[in-house]
């Protein structure tokens, strides 16, 4: 009768949300070496890595506030804005060190400002972040106008070129951070009591205080995460292009909610996973990095993963309805036999 | 099709069910149901929770399709029918919690699925509509206003509204679902009136009721169902409560006997007048070692509030919890760590997970002792949930199973487990039974009486007369958020707790 | 005491749109007083015209949002219409004005159903499926746009004059807008259909059990929303005459739902006006013109709709709880003297 928790993490058996991922990352895969058989060249990989690894570390600590039932629409202007503040705090000829540090500081308190709102005041996370998504950009706008900031030390520029791990080829420095983060991101999820408490909240909010969680706390980290990571994001943007404008990042929030859905986080919480955000996010960089190789246009590609994030979630639907009806269609004739 | 009744008098049946089979994913909800329901008649169907009622008249209201069977409705063929044509056909469903729209005002409530069918005019008029709502409602002695928001207006006003609307349409059989569960008295007088003048006008009643007595009163013929079977059709008069309680549950139920042990004398919990505005005012009592007390009314007394302020979840504006080995309890946090427990009513909003698996569902309340550091420790946890199945012998397939996909009655065993694996000095529990299969009931009261024995202190709300009386060494009564009266030993009785309750007797004076 | 009541809490109800009333009137007259500028009547119709297309496709949207779903693929709807319709009139020169803005209007009622489709029988969260088309119908653009710009000169002289001709000293643009606006408010507070509207928002099961067409309703709307945002389009292309397939309208979905939120709709369904969203369209456009006219950087404007969107929001929900207070006193009291 009695058997083991699901929840341990010895598993065989590929988990549902999975399975739409993987297949579009093998099929983008194999379309692409079609394409090109420079496709699956670890030098290919290595340079277009930069700018996807922003995202995923955006979706991975989305991930978090999505599972929580909630959403941060502001994560790219947060971003932007801590772009901003580094930027103009190197323009007054601060270290660039202090400059990183002070983007991931702001980073912390904005998401902590989306996070305090939302809370106290009792508001939807959906207006509340659409609004910081307005404000904290215009904050950005205010700060750089229409201003270039640039000239950043060779040093501090170039990070997404950097290899670690030997020479050529050796692996990317953001693929690199982008692993450790994941493994960090899922032992926090799926194997410490926060990441529990995390799940269970957004699974249950009521509940969830009845059973002395404090559900509120839960989301105000999670938005203070989301925060965080994109004023690390921004430092990496930064060091990618080595200088900032006022749109830095803009519509990013939009992929990264994307990747989230597409790894099947419920948009109203209560279930994912970090595995499924990691896979989609390598499926999107491969069905992008596939389509460029045949030389589609960037709003095509955009569009091929919309239509994949519909069919994600429209596919297993359908299935299940076709299953229902069938099963309703066998017992009326099993009962109609006996009659 | 006509047939002969007991009485000889030919009965026309409106509606006509043959062999109802429904299934909820694999687990049949109804089993070959056959019901025959007559114009002139007042049909009760009454049941345990979860026999099969409410799925019943959602199938006979077309809210959800039947999977076997078939369904006449004045000798047409409803069987698949949409929910609409049904509708149309005069059918009119009322829940216990009316199924409104709380934005829209009353007028709009009423109209909004209403056909405009006139060839003259295509626009709805809404001036004639207003009169004709205006005119019904005053039929039923009602005094609101056709143009107050619906959110504005109590439960019972909310139901006649419902009632209206189903109204408007030619109405040829109405179906109230537990109307009277959150009524007062003097409502659920109006409500009957109005069941019983509609009835005298040629509408057919199904009536699903929890309290026997008003089964009694109101109907004509009671069907008995259970585990989704008819167990029987009864005239109401020649069927007693007795009878109908035997019928229901299956075998005679022996009024399990309260050990007249006395409580010990020492006070665990003492709450002192406790306010949360608009549902407890000034309540104060305590709770002893060992004791179980009762806490009855009506629903919608405040009840379940008075139990969630103790435990830290509603916001207070004056008054005290005191747990005596513990110290003061302000915060759900608090509470806990001086060992209070609360199972909460609602199971699906606030006790469990259902989309959970009933492993985690059981770990939540345990994690001090299944991580460290904030580390979960897998091996614990299945340790802890295997311990607390097989203790509350859950049914089950295996612990990854999701609650949702339990009986009630487990349902209600991992609601409680949850909290006893770690010593529990307090424990709130509120409507212990409700939705519960008998067996479960049995084991659950039995689990309440000897954590009494042991040391235990209970505060249990209970709308089961019978529940509340057999457990209960004492009882304090509430209504409208204040208590009106404590009732122990030989006061205690049926009679006296819902006079206190519905508030023809004040306190002192139960009796 | 239930008239009492009652009179309460329709005053409660206008209370909404007049709070944004009394704020428009504040701004004009900080505004004014600071750069009398402000009110020469060029600069007001400016504002107005610098609205229009937001109150067309707004207005639409609150009757998605009315419904508890979402509309995010709006601003690529319009550009979608803006540009079929630019290239309609760029092959047939001689094609008909209203036959272009039949055009437009039924490419977005297309894009609209799709939606509609998705949301309804597809069961996908209209947030995600919305957040899907947005990139397909873009994407679609660039594919039936081959990436080729609709030019000035390609666009017929009688779609630029809707942004610039007043036939009663009112732009057709604006013609267009308030029109939009009062269909919407006689839909939602004369019909039935209306009514329905409310009605799945404010307890979608309970619209079920009522008989109403839940699917049907839901498609409605987007398409609804569609429609309009296909007039936006035709009303973009007077504006601008330029549609550019990579930026046509992007981002028009935040300013649309901004404008909504400020206009008192509730997020979570059941309630919201269109003449609430008409004037909290009004107030993004006099707010962001006059910190223009007084000297304000431009970009303090963003800042400025973002805490407009959050005090919107706040007095919003106190309101709501007060009221929802006051119903439970009331209704307690009424039980208690009975």
């Amino acid at each position: 009768m009695m058997s083991k928790l699901t929840n341990s993490p010895i598993r065989f058996k590929v988990p549902g949300y999975l399975i739409g991922p993987i297949l579009i990352l093998v099929a983008a895969m194999i379309y692409g070496s079609l394409g090109s058989e420079y496709f699956l060249q670890p030098a290919s990989i290595i340079f277009n890595t930069g700018r996807y690894i922003e995202i995923g570390l955006l979706a991975l600590a989305l991930t978090f506030v999505i599972i929580n039932g909630d959403i941060d629409l502001s994560v790219a202007s947060t971003l932007a804005a801590s772009a901003g503040v580094l930027a103009k705090l190197f323009a007054n000829g601060v270290p660039i060190f202090w400059c990183c540090v002070a983007s991931i500081f702001t980073g912390f308190v904005l998401g902590l400002i989306n996070g305090i709102i939302v809370i106290k005041f009792g508001l939807p996370s959906l207006v509340v972040t659409l609004a910081t998504l307005a404000l904290y950009r215009g904050l950005t706008q205010v700060m750089l106008g229409d201003g270039v900031v640039a000239n950043y030390p060779e040093s501090f520029v170039g990070f997404d070129q950097r290899l670690l791990i030997g020479g050529n080829p050796g692996l990317p420095a953001p693929l690199a951070l982008f692993i450790v983060a994941s493994i960090i991101f899922y032992y926090v999820l799926h194997r410490s009591n926060y990441g529990l408490k995390n799940i269970m909240s957004g699974s249950n909010p009521s509940t969830s205080n009845f059973s002395g969680i404090s559900v509120n706390n839960v989301r105000l980290v999670a938005f203070a995460l989301s925060g965080t990571v994109a004023g690390i994001c921004a430092v990496m943007i930064t060091s990618r292009l080595g200088s900032t404008i006022s749109n830095v990042g803009l519509g990013l929030e939009l992929l990264a909610i994307t990747a989230v859905v597409l790894g099947g986080t419920d948009i109203f919480g209560g279930r994912g996973a970090v595995s499924g955000t990691v896979v989609a996010l390598f499926a999107i960089m491969a069905v992008r990095e596939a389509l460029v190789i045949q030389d589609i246009n960037g709003q095509v590609q955009d569009a091929a993963i919309g239509l994949l994030l519909i069919l994600t979630v429209l596919v297993p639907r359908i299935r299940s309805y076709y299953v229902d009806k069938r099963n309703r269609k066998k017992r009326f004739n099993e009962a109609q036999a006996k009659a | 099709m006509d047939h002969q009744s007991g009485l000889g008098e030919i009965v026309i049946n409106v509606l006509e069910c043959k062999s109802l089979s429904k299934w909820y994913g694999e687990a049949a909800v109804l089993k070959n149901v056959d019901f025959n329901l007559a114009q002139n008649e007042i049909h009760a169907i009454v049941g345990e929770n979860g026999a099969g009622k409410s799925t019943l008249v959602k199938i006979i209201s077309g809210l959800v399709p039947v999977d076997v069977g078939t369904i006449k409705f004045e000798d047409s063929d409803r069987t698949f029918a949409h929910i609409r044509e049904i509708q149309n056909s005069g059918v009119a469903l009322i829940h216990q919690e009316p199924r409104l729209f709380p934005d829209l005002s009353v007028l709009e409530n009423v109209c909004v699925d209403y056909q405009v069918r006139d060839g003259k005019s295509k626009r709805f008029n809404w001036k004639k509509a207003e009169e004709e709502t205006k005119e019904l409602l005053a039929q039923l002695g009602c005094s609101f206003s056709v143009h107050s928001p619906v959110k504005a207006l109590s439960v019972a006003d909310q139901q006649m509204v419902d009632m209206v609307s189903a109204l408007r349409k030619k109405l040829k059989l109405l179906i109230v679902d537990e109307p009277t569960a959150s009524l007062t008295p003097s409502e659920v007088a109006r409500l009957f009136a109005t069941i019983r003048k509609l009835n005298a006008s040629g509408v057919a009643i199904i009536f699903i009721g929890h309290r026997l007595e008003e089964v009694l009163e109101i109907s004509t013929r009671i069907t008995v169902l259970k585990d989704g079977e008819v167990v029987a059709v009864k005239k109401t008069s020649e069927t007693t409560e007795d009878e109908l309680i035997r019928l229901m549950v299956g075998r005679n139920i022996a009024a399990s006997s309260t050990d007249s042990r006395s409580s010990s004398k020492e006070v665990s919990l003492k709450v002192s007048h406790l306010e949360s505005p608009g549902f407890v005012a000034d309540v104060s009592f305590e709770v002893k070692k060992g004791e179980i007390l009762g806490i009855g009314g009506l629903v919608g007394a405040g009840r379940s509030e008075l139990l969630e302020t103790v435990f830290g979840l509603r916001k207070r504006t004056a008054g005290e919890v005191v747990s005596s080995n513990h110290g003061s309890i302000k915060t759900v946090k608090q509470a806990i760590s001086a060992r209070v427990a609360l199972v909460p009513e609602d199971r699906a909003h606030n006790g469990l997970f259902l989309n959970r698996s009933i492993g985690e569902n059981l770990v939540i309340t345990n994690l001090n002792l299944t991580s460290k550091g904030g580390k979960r420790n897998f091996g614990k946890e299945t340790q802890i949930a295997n311990e607390l199945i097989e203790r509350f012998r859950v049914k089950l397939s295996s612990a990854s199973q999701l609650v949702r996909e339990l009986s009630g009655g487990n349902q209600q065993k991992v609601s409680l487990a949850k909290w006893l694996k770690q010593e529990v000095e307090i424990l709130l529990i509120d409507e212990p039974s409700r939705g519960v299969d008998v067996g479960s009931k049995s084991e659950i009261h039995q689990f309440l009486n000897n954590s009494a024995k042991d040391g235990m202190a209970v505060v249990m709300v209970s709308s089961d007369m019978r529940e509340l009386i057999e457990l209960s060494h004492r009882i304090i009564v509430m209504r409208n958020g204040r208590i009106v009266g404590e009732l122990s030993g030989s006061e205690i009785s049926e009679e006296s707790v819902l006079r206190l309750a519905s508030g023809l007797a004040t306190a002192g004076k139960a009796n | 005491m239930a008239v009492q009541l009652n009179s309460k809490i329709t005053y409660i109800f206008k209370k909404r749109e007049f709070g944004i009333f009394l704020f428009i009137l504040v701004l004009l007259a900080v505004f004014g007083s600071i750069e009398p500028r402000f009110f020469r009547s060029d600069n007001l119709s400016a504002i107005l015209s610098s609205v229009g297309i937001l109150m067309v496709v707004g207005a639409g949207q609150t009757l998605v949002i009315v419904t508890r779903n979402i509309d995010l693929s709006v601003g690529s709807t319009l550009g979608m219409s803006a540009m079929v319709m630019g290239m309609v009139a760029r092959e047939n020169p001689d094609f008909p004005i209203v036959g272009l803005i039949l055009v437009a209007m039924l490419v977005g009622g297309i894009c609209g159903l799709i939606n509609g489709y998705l949301v309804s029988y597809g069961m996908i969260p209209s947030i995600i499926a919305t957040l899907g088309t947005l990139a397909i119908f873009r994407g679609a653009i660039f594919l039936v746009s081959d990436n080729v710009q609709i030019d000035p000169e390609d666009v017929p002289k009688d779609i630029i004059s809707l942004a610039t001709t007043s036939p009663i000293g009112i732009p057709w643009l604006l013609i267009f807008a308030f029109l939009s606006i009062i269909l919407v408010w006689y839909i939602s507070s004369q019909t039935l259909l209306g009514k329905r509207i409310y009605a799945v928002g404010s307890n979608p099961e309970g619209a079920v059990s009522r008989g109403l067409s839940f699917n049907k309703i839901t498609i409605l709307v987007f398409v609804f929303v569609g429609v309009l945002a296909g007039l936006g389009g035709v009303l973009y292309t007077a504006r601008y005459a330029t549609i550019n397939p990579a930026d046509v309208a992007r981002g028009l979905e935040f300013d649309v739902i901004s404008a909504v939120v400020i206009g008192g709709t509730n997020i979570f369904g059941g309630s919201g006006t269109a003449l609430g969203t008409a004037l909290g369209c009004v107030l993004i456009g006099i707010l962001s013109n006059g910190l223009t006219v007084v000297g304000v950087s431009p970009f303090w404007k963003a800042c400025a709709t973002g805490f407009l969107i959050l005090a919107a929001v706040a007095i919003d929900n106190l309101v709501r709880k007060r009221q929802e207070q006051n119903f439970l006193l009331a209704i307690r009291n009424q039980r208690v003297t009975k």
